[in-house]
């Protein structure tokens, strides 16, 4: 079932979106070589609380931090721990409030130091390509439409979507209905109503599309062990298209 | 947080595997995957009103998965060794205790 929000909720949700996008701004401060990503994850608990907000993932399903590192070939659900972070490697961090019984989620990639043209080139892509999945939103519009503009985009620049995940739709729960998908046809899937909220999240490799689980049930990482992108915002369905609700100015990409 | 399309993973590999209901009366209830009976569908047991003598039928369409029950459960569970409602109770609330709580 796909809950609508009210103008109440839209509100409440635009809060837990600002604070999910403050504190991340503060964690991918503290990226630099030599930071472990249990330190960021330090950084980014006690950001969430400062701000009023409690970290959506911490206990969801049993993930075990407060945000989700994943570093070079891991796509998504990586678990801080004590590996340090390198000159030259990439770090994707994705990080959920929920503030007034409302989520907010957004996710990064961001280079440690310097980092090779072909990587720089993935991680503008997938960033451009969320904001053209984005942009695909709009009242009486379809899913689809978000998922073929994203994958098209991406495929353009030769890269690949991954297809075992998907963005959802994002409230009172992290995870709500629908799937969305970063592939799909136009005119096809779930019509869009004013007042969803949904999460966009295009995750982008540099090589294959397939993707392998570790043993710790979490992390997910590239088969071919080549690097992986990861871009998100939560987004309202608004009257005249999409607002972004975890972005913290109009002008400023996260 | 990305979501989990789990309608192509082979369900042989979600052995162990703590699994969340996503629809149905028992929505919210965490279970440990603990056979494959088909291609995408598993038994799930939650050591409590479901136990391993009275597993429940999922279609992992109708499954979030989050975590994995500890090594020692999963290599019982592989193995084919008897696992005790205690097993699956432990492993639900080590990996979950907020979603075990609930």
């Amino acid at each position: 079932m796909i809950m609508v929000k009210t103008a109440t909720d839209l509100a409440a949700m635009r809060r837990a979106g600002q604070a999910a996008a403050q504190a991340l701004q503060t964690v991918v401060a503290g990226v630099r070589p030599g930071a472990t990503t249990a330190q960021l994850d330090r950084i980014a608990e006690a950001r969430i609380r400062d701000l009023g907000g409690e970290p959506s993932f911490l206990g969801y399903r049993g993930f075990p931090a407060s945000i989700c590192t994943s570093v070079n070939d891991e796509v998504v659900h990586g678990i801080p721990g004590p590996r340090r972070l390198v000159e030259g490697e990439i770090i994707s961090l994705d990080l959920g409030v929920v503030l007034d019984g409302f989520h907010g989620d957004l996710a990064v990639t961001v280079p440690v130091g310097k980092v090779s043209p072909a990587v720089a080139r993935l991680l503008r892509v997938t960033a451009e390509a969320l904001e053209i999945g984005i942009r695909a939103i709009r009242p009486e519009g379809r899913l689809g439409d978000v998922g073929a503009a994203i994958q098209r985009y991406v495929e353009q620049h030769g890269f690949s979507v991954v297809r075992e995940f998907a963005g959802h739709g994002i409230g009172r729960k992290l995870h709500e209905d629908p799937q969305i998908p970063n592939f799909g046809s136009p005119g096809n899937g779930v019509v869009l109503r004013r007042g969803m909220t949904l999460a966009i999240e295009p995750m982008v490799n540099l090589g294959t599309s397939e993707v392998v689980m570790d043993p710790d049930g979490w992390t997910v990482r590239t088969r071919d062990h080549k690097p992986s992108a990861h871009f998100e915002h939560t987004v309202a369905v608004g009257d005249e298209g999409p607002i972004v609700l975890t972005r913290l100015s109009p002008d400023e990409s996260v | 947080m990305v979501l989990c399309l789990v309608e192509k993973e082979t369900t042989p590999g979600l052995l162990g595997r703590l699994a969340t209901s996503r629809s149905g009366r028992d929505a919210g209830v965490v279970y440990v995957v603990i056979a494959s009976e088909a291609p995408g569908v598993v038994l799930v047991a939650d050591g409590r009103s479901r136990g391993i003598a009275r597993p429940k039928r999922k279609n992992v369409k109708h499954l979030e998965f989050g975590g994995t029950a500890p090594a020692a459960l999963v290599e019982k569970l592989a193995g084919g060794q008897p696992v005790t409602d205690e097993d699956i109770r432990a492993a639900i609330s080590a990996a979950a205790p907020s979603v075990a709580a609930e």
